[in-house]
């Protein structure tokens, strides 16, 4: 009786009217793209207010328009209705029993009360049943403190139960499984609400999770054992309303209530994710995302998440020169930046600078205006880029927008893997392939994006087939209403990466749309457009051209400069957070804070400016990497001009006043370089990050994490049973 | 001169000029000094402004809010030749000022 709605609700997805019903369902950001089309409101009344809404609109939905919250456990906004776990049941006047508020679409004049006493009754029963297999482990339970079971249980559960234990046989119990080293399962408290498994098949594109036996013995998991290894897995640990899923690094390190939190922003990757650092004695204990429609939803890719341990390792604590013997030895702070004032001096402007992945603006701009006024052009940034490409901030930006991206219905990548260079990028081509029917074709080798795309070949001849409109996919992109063209960042630093830039570009202004611009470069480092809207140059080799007698590296840890393409007698100054690559070629190393510990802007591949905020103090004597620079500009003699931050961000609006509105995005102009050629180089297109375990280490942080390690070795492991079970069946 | 920086608004009015004189002028001016970084930071609200910055850091600014496209051509002519002519910031400075008295 009670699973009607839920049988409508089931029907409707399965029809081909599910796509509309989902869309209604994805509530107000995609009904406010559409307002002139919008159908005629119809009225109803929660709680005897009367409410406008859209046909289609859910009861739940309709509630929230005016602040009533019903309880739920398995419906979540961004996910597919299931509506399972009744938590959301509410009288309605007039039917017979109550409703599932979650998936029952309101009709015209309902007068829906989410506060009677049938509704609360309805609730009060669920949460028993619910209670009733729950185990009642909450003191050591990880959720303990952020459980939607627990505060649902103090709000609307009944206050007594009719549940006896006295035999030890009433309560479920299910077999732990091990789902790999991030997410940990204790499977006696799933409620069954079956988010993870949306989540995974909807938002991951991976079938990994899902249910087996019925009734009681419903059981969420892999069903034969196997890692759930994708780059979003942990954001299944948010979703689950209770601790079935929790963090495995984090289990049993702290309460919710003991901790800092500080808004911040991840630097992992080049999409710019709001993140929440969760902080406690001076340390970070984990790393939640935060809420941002326009760049990361509320996901969080799993290195964000994860390689917050590589804060604590690796770290560089004090001043360090390299003594005659070749060793580095720690010294104070004076003896360091006298040391590096000295060959500074001596170097009488033949001094260079590389910026890395990490670094933040503050600390580039006052590298460049300190070079600049020892008389030096070298400044560039580690990773390469179009020689003189980065005069139009469009040339190097994601122009569609990362939000945009989810209205494109034609996209080719060229030279990029979304999936693992920008995972939360490829979650919006992954539900713009699943709700705006998006075709996709890629140049470059076959990857998994965890979505079906048209692989074109890994030839670089390609592109110029596809762009003077002579191949098939070219009439797919002219056809399209919102095209869309991304180049890998990497793709660029081939020697023909300006030629291969011009072409695209060139063909991105026949596809240009008003208000729609087709050019888009995925960057990976999120460090990268920044350094450029302040002046960078691009490429390591610009500054190792320069044969410098001082090199500074801020953060520079990609390995791109070794000690052989230096002048013998070249002083190698390194200042970041990680003793790495970077750090391990140093003539004096100068510790910097990592992005936890500062206040600096970031400004991801679409050019948002966002700030880091500091959660934690820098360890030891390591201090923000731009008072660095400037107690050094002093030493040196030749003192940059601002004091503090403010002083600092004033400069910044000097050279680029959109560098200080943070979190706001300045659509930027037309791509394209003047005079460019326009040859490009055979030889087949490549990618760094092709597999999973490509993923997990790609910088300074990630690299001295030790949970990405135990990510990889677990895809290795993973592999390894794949092919000894092939080579079995064989 | 190492480097010339053009803040414009996309969309105001005081900026049009600057708007024109980018989509116009700057093609050429690129091919001529193809190593010079000629860079365009648009930015709603501000008012339209170039930057130059000679040796050793030193950088001077002008106004270009309201300026037609030619006339902007003309300054910018005006502070890349005060970098080869006066290697000294008060001279540039000097020069900058009469060029900016004889347009107004």
């Amino acid at each position: 009786m009670i699973r009607a709605p839920l049988v409508k609700a089931l029907g409707a997805l399965g029809s081909p009217t599910h796509q509309m019903a989902s869309r209604a369902v994805r509530t107000s950001a995609i009904l406010a793209q559409t307002p002139a089309k919008a159908p005629e409101k119809i009225e109803v009344f929660v709680d005897d207010i009367p409410v406008q809404v859209l046909p289609g609109t859910t009861v739940l939905q309709a509630a929230a328009q005016i602040g009533v919250e019903i309880p739920r456990f398995c419906y979540h906004e961004r996910l597919a209705v299931a509506g399972n776990c009744r938590m959301c049941l509410v009288e309605v006047e007039k039917s017979p029993k109550p409703v599932a508020a979650c998936a029952m679409p309101v009709m015209k004049g309902w007068r829906i009360k989410t506060n009677s006493d049938l509704t609360r009754k309805a609730r009060e029963g669920v949460m028993e049943f619910l209670l009733m297999n729950h185990p009642l482990d909450c003191p050591i339970c990880d959720q303990g403190g952020e459980c939607d079971l627990q505060d649902q249980a103090m709000a609307f559960g009944s206050d007594r139960s009719r549940f006896t234990d006295i035999n030890y046989t009433g309560k479920r119990a299910v077999e732990d499984k091990d789902i790999g080293p991030l997410v940990k399962t204790i499977m006696t408290r799933c409620i069954h609400c079956t988010r993870c498994i949306r989540f995974a098949s909807e938002i991951a594109g991976v079938d990994d999770l899902g249910t087996t036996g019925r009734g009681n013995d419903m059981q969420i998991g892999t069903y034969v054992e196997k890692l759930f290894l994708t780059e979003l897995s942990g954001n299944v640990i948010d979703l689950c309303p209770v601790g079935a899923l929790t963090n495995k690094p984090y289990s049993f390190v702290a309460r919710p209530w003991e901790i800092r939190k500080v808004s911040s922003i991840d630097v992992l990757d080049a999409v710019g994710s709001n993140i929440v650092v969760s902080t406690r004695t001076n340390e970070v204990l984990r790393i939640l995302p935060r809420e941002n429609e326009d760049v990361n939803e509320e996901w969080l890719a799993d290195k964000s998440r994860f390689a917050c341990d590589g804060l604590k390792r690796q770290r560089l604590v004090a001043p360090m020169v390299r003594m005659p013997n070749g060793e580095l030895q720690a010294v104070e702070w004076e003896g360091a930046l006298i040391a590096v004032a000295k060959a500074v001096k001596a170097a009488n402007g033949k001094v260079a600078g590389i910026s890395g992945q990490l670094a933040d603006l503050e600390a580039q701009v006052a590298l460049k205006d300190l070079l600049n006024k020892l008389g030096s052009e070298a400044v560039a940034t580690e990773q390469g880029f179009v020689q003189g490409g980065t005069d139009s901030r469009a040339n190097y930006l994601l122009n569609s927008t990362i939000a945009g991206l989810e209205e494109a219905d034609a996209v080719l990548l060229v030279g990029t893997n979304p999936r693992y260079e920008a995972p939360l990028v490829n979650t919006r081509l992954r539900k713009a392939y699943v709700h705006n029917e998006l075709q996709i074709a890629s140049i470059g080798p076959k990857i998994d994006l965890s979505y079906e795309h048209e692989n074109l070949g890994a030839d670089a001849a390609l592109i110029k087939d596809v762009c003077s409109g002579s191949h098939a996919f070219s009439k797919v992109l002219e056809g399209a209403k919102k095209p869309a063209i991304i180049i890998g960042a990497d793709l660029l630093e081939r020697p023909d990466g300006g030629a291969i830039h011009a072409t695209i570009a060139d063909y991105c202004k026949k596809l240009k749309k008003p208000d729609w611009n087709p050019f888009n470069v995925l960057q990976t480092n999120a460090a990268q457009v920044g350094a450029f809207d302040v002046g960078y140059k691009a490429g390591a080799q610009t500054a190792v051209k320069a044969q410098p007698k001082v090199l500074f590296l801020l953060n520079a840890d990609a390995g791109k400069v070794t000690r052989e393409q230096l002048p013998k007698d070249c002083f190698v100054v390194y200042i970041g957070s990680h003793g790495d690559n970077g750090a391990s070629i140093a003539d004096a190393v100068l510790p910097g804070a990592a992005y936890t510990e500062k206040q600096g802007i970031y400004v991801n591949t679409e050019g948002r400016p966002q700030q880091t905020l500091p959660g934690v103090s820098p360890p030891g004597m390591a201090r923000e990497d731009w008072k660095i620079l400037r107690a050094l500009s002093e030493v040196v003699g030749k003192p940059l001009p601002y004091d503090n931050l403010d002083e600092l961000r004033n400069r910044l609006e000097d050279v680029a006043p959109h560098l200080t509105r943070l979190g706001q995005l300045e659509p930027a102009g037309e791509a394209g370089a003047a005079g460019a050629s326009k040859s490009i180089g055979g030889g087949p297109i490549d990618i760094k990050l092709k597999e999973l375990r490509d993923y997990f280490m790609t910088d300074a942080i990630s690299r001295a994490s030790p949970t990405m390690a135990k990510c990889i070795s677990a895809v290795n492991k993973q592999q390894r049973e794949n092919e000894a079970k092939q080579s079995v069946a064989i | 001169m190492e480097e010339v920086r053009i803040i414009l608004d996309p969309k105001g009015v005081a900026s049009k000029g600057a708007r024109e004189y980018v989509q116009k002028f700057y093609p050429n001016l690129k091919k001529q000094n193809p190593d010079l970084p000629i860079l365009v930071r648009e930015c709603s609200g501000v008012q339209p402004r170039l930057y130059a910055r000679y040796g050793n850091g030193k950088e001077v600014s002008l106004p270009l809010a309201n300026k037609a496209a030619p006339d902007i051509h003309k300054n910018i002519e005006a502070v890349g030749q005060a970098g080869i002519k006066a290697t000294i910031l008060p001279f540039i400075y000097i020069f900058v000022c009469i060029t900016l008295l004889k347009l107004e």
